[in-house]
């Protein structure tokens, strides 16, 4: 077992265990928040949350995998080169545009709900992957190319069969930080009325809740720790 | 190909839609066929074919970027003449807004902008000058004035104003006391390795959690830090409030600032430091004379990226009841009102924009002066 796995296990039983504990705990809520009615959060398993929250996490990172990967690939063969400052103009403005704007525009047009949230997930997470695509199939040698082209191999094939394989640890690593940044980012689609875990910061603020702010926030930003440190393990490998 | 698409899309998908008022859900509408709004969208078709027959040749792409901004500036006349000729019929309190094919169509045109500026090898900045220049002209000379967005802004001038204010005073706030902690901390750190072990840590830390939730975290200790010092309500501190945002808003900005101002510091060469030393100066001096002006350049960009996080972070205060243009936002997502939401969002993006051109403007001019 690699060096850091145990503490990272360890934080992930913990949280697992707290998400369990937490609809035992009404009375340490009652006493720090004691004009509260209601202070535990009980309108929703905390675990259906969770598991909304992760799949809406992933769900982004696959798309903005399929188009950053997509877009790297057009942006490295010949005619696409000269779209390329043009697409890291596009998603520099992407992400100058802060996640709670794009999830705000478009819910006139996609209604409230999970849409508009992966919306802004995947034009978030979609960078890294581009800049990991492009910097990995650009890293593939050219003496390597040259051979593939003189066996007869077809353009696609070389595309598949040698370029993507060997940019792919580049690529995996841009997917990762995606992945890790759509984690840390979902919350704020509560705001859009998305089920996950920031819904208890949300309803918690609009019913002048402090408590339910508190539990929400507290496993939101625990869920990105661990994320964070996950990413940090899986990089360091 | 994108100019064809572009000049196809307000057709496929309607220019403008109608809705009895601010409120309901818009209709499309056809084009009313009065005569300013056939010539401009004459205007605009002939703009694209030139632009499309322009692109193909790679020596006349400047005129095809500057074919990109005229077709830009026929839509918006477009849109701004049939919105008025449409109104000129309908009830007081109806709204024109511009529908999917004039924003699909905005979208395609600065793409093609984009794409004829790529092809030379530029960035578009003439291209964003000159419709920047034109939209205005056409804003103060009242062309726009019947469209929904500039009627709720106008509706709304005084409470847009305000909360521009406030969203400038939460960022620069955020921004001042990120810089008094973080300015200190980075000289510390440059000292002591353990002081900069527990800064990084912790400013690391603290960028991982999203805003939403640390804002939620800061709620509950400072409401209780009043309930327990209720002098502190006097100064305006509280759970709810700007308070606990511009302390969240500083507490991410401490990442970029404190990592580049060390990484500025520490620019320059030990050998350099050393004769510095030999000569006699003084640390204070070293500092002043030596790390400052070497490091100025990277500690402007990390001032840059900090500028632009602390404008977009401070959209989020309005959650806790801090102001801002986030305000404008939050109230339009509670009445679906595209126009409030768009009041509050073209705002802050023009803001984080101008604070990164502002910024990257001084690197530039620092960089030719050394």
């Amino acid at each position: 077992m690699r060096r850091g796995l145990a503490p990272l296990f360890f934080n992930l039983s913990a949280f697992v265990a707290a998400l369990a504990v937490a609809p035992y705990t009404a009375p340490l809520w009652r006493w720090l928040f004691p004009d509260l009615q209601r202070p535990l959060w009980d309108s929703r398993s905390w675990f259906a949350l969770l598991a909304e929250h992760l799949a809406l996490a992933l769900g982004a990172a696959l798309l903005a995998g399929l188009i950053g990967i997509g877009a790297g690939v057009l942006a490295t063969r010949g005619a696409g080169q000269r779209l390329r400052p043009l697409f890291d103009a596009l998603f520099a403005l992407a992400q100058a545009v802060p996640p709670i704007a794009v999830i705000a525009l478009a819910l006139p047009l996609l209604g409230f709900g999970a849409a508009p949230t992966l919306l802004a997930l995947v034009l978030y997470a979609v960078l890294p992957v581009l800049r990991a695509a492009i910097a990995g199939l650009e890293a593939v040698p050219p003496a390597v190319l040259d051979a593939a082209r003189g066996t007869g191999m077809g353009r696609l094939r070389i595309l598949a069969e040698v370029e993507l394989p060997l940019a792919l640890p580049v690529i995996g690593a841009g997917l990762r930080v995606a992945l890790v940044l759509a984690i840390a980012t979902t919350a704020v689609g509560a705001v859009a009325g998305a089920q996950c875990l920031g819904t208890p910061i949300v309803t918690g603020l609009a019913n002048g809740n402090a408590a339910w702010v508190l539990q929400g926030a507290i496993f939101t930003a625990w869920l990105a720790l661990i994320a964070d440190r996950g990413l940090r393990w899986a990089l360091a490998g | 190909m994108l100019a064809g698409l572009a000049a196809a899309a307000p057709f496929l998908l309607g220019l403008l839609s109608l809705a009895p008022n601010r409120l309901l859900s818009p209709r499309p509408a056809g084009l009313p066929l009065t005569t300013p709004v056939l010539l401009s969208i004459a205007v605009f078709l002939l703009a694209g074919l030139g632009l499309a027959l322009a692109a193909c040749r790679a020596r006349s792409l400047r005129l095809a970027e500057l074919l990109a901004v005229a077709m830009m500036l026929a839509l918006l006349a477009s849109a701004g003449m049939a919105a008025e000729a449409l109104l000129r019929d309908a009830s007081a309190s109806a709204r024109a807004m511009p529908a999917a094919g004039f924003w699909m169509s905005v979208l395609l045109v600065c793409l093609a902008g984009g794409a004829a500026a790529a092809g030379r090898g530029a960035a578009p900045s003439l291209f964003w000058a000159a419709s920047l220049l034109g939209g205005s002209a056409l804003l103060l000379g009242g062309g726009l004035e019947s469209l929904s967005l500039l009627k709720e802004a106008a509706a709304r001038g005084p409470e847009i104003r305000a909360a521009l204010a406030q969203h400038l005073a939460l960022s620069g706030g955020a921004f001042l006391l990120a810089l008094l902690v973080a300015g200190p901390a980075a000289l510390l750190a440059l000292r002591h390795p353990r002081a900069e072990a527990v800064l990084m840590g912790v400013a690391n830390a603290v960028q991982v959690v999203p805003s939403i939730a640390l804002f939620g975290l800061l709620m509950a200790p400072l409401g209780a830090l009043v309930a327990f010092f209720p002098v502190l309500r006097t100064w305006g501190i509280g759970g709810i409030g700007p308070a606990p945002a511009v302390l969240g808003i500083a507490a991410y900005l401490l990442l970029p600032l404190a990592s580049s101002f060390l990484a500025g510091l520490r620019l320059a060469p030990p050998a350099l430091l050393e004769a510095a030393a030999g000569q006699g100066m003084t640390d204070r001096q070293i500092l002043r004379a030596v790390r400052l002006p070497m490091g100025a350049g990277v500690m402007l960009g990390g001032l840059r990226l900090a500028a632009v996080q602390a404008v977009g972070l401070a959209t989020l205060a309005a959650l806790i009841g801090g102001g801002g243009l986030g305000a404008l936002i939050f109230q339009g997502i509670g009445q679906l009102a595209a126009d409030l939401i768009l009041l509050g969002v073209l705002p802050v993006v023009a803001l984080s924009l101008a604070a990164d051109a502002l910024l990257a403007g001084a690197q530039t001019a620092l960089g030719a002066r050394a």
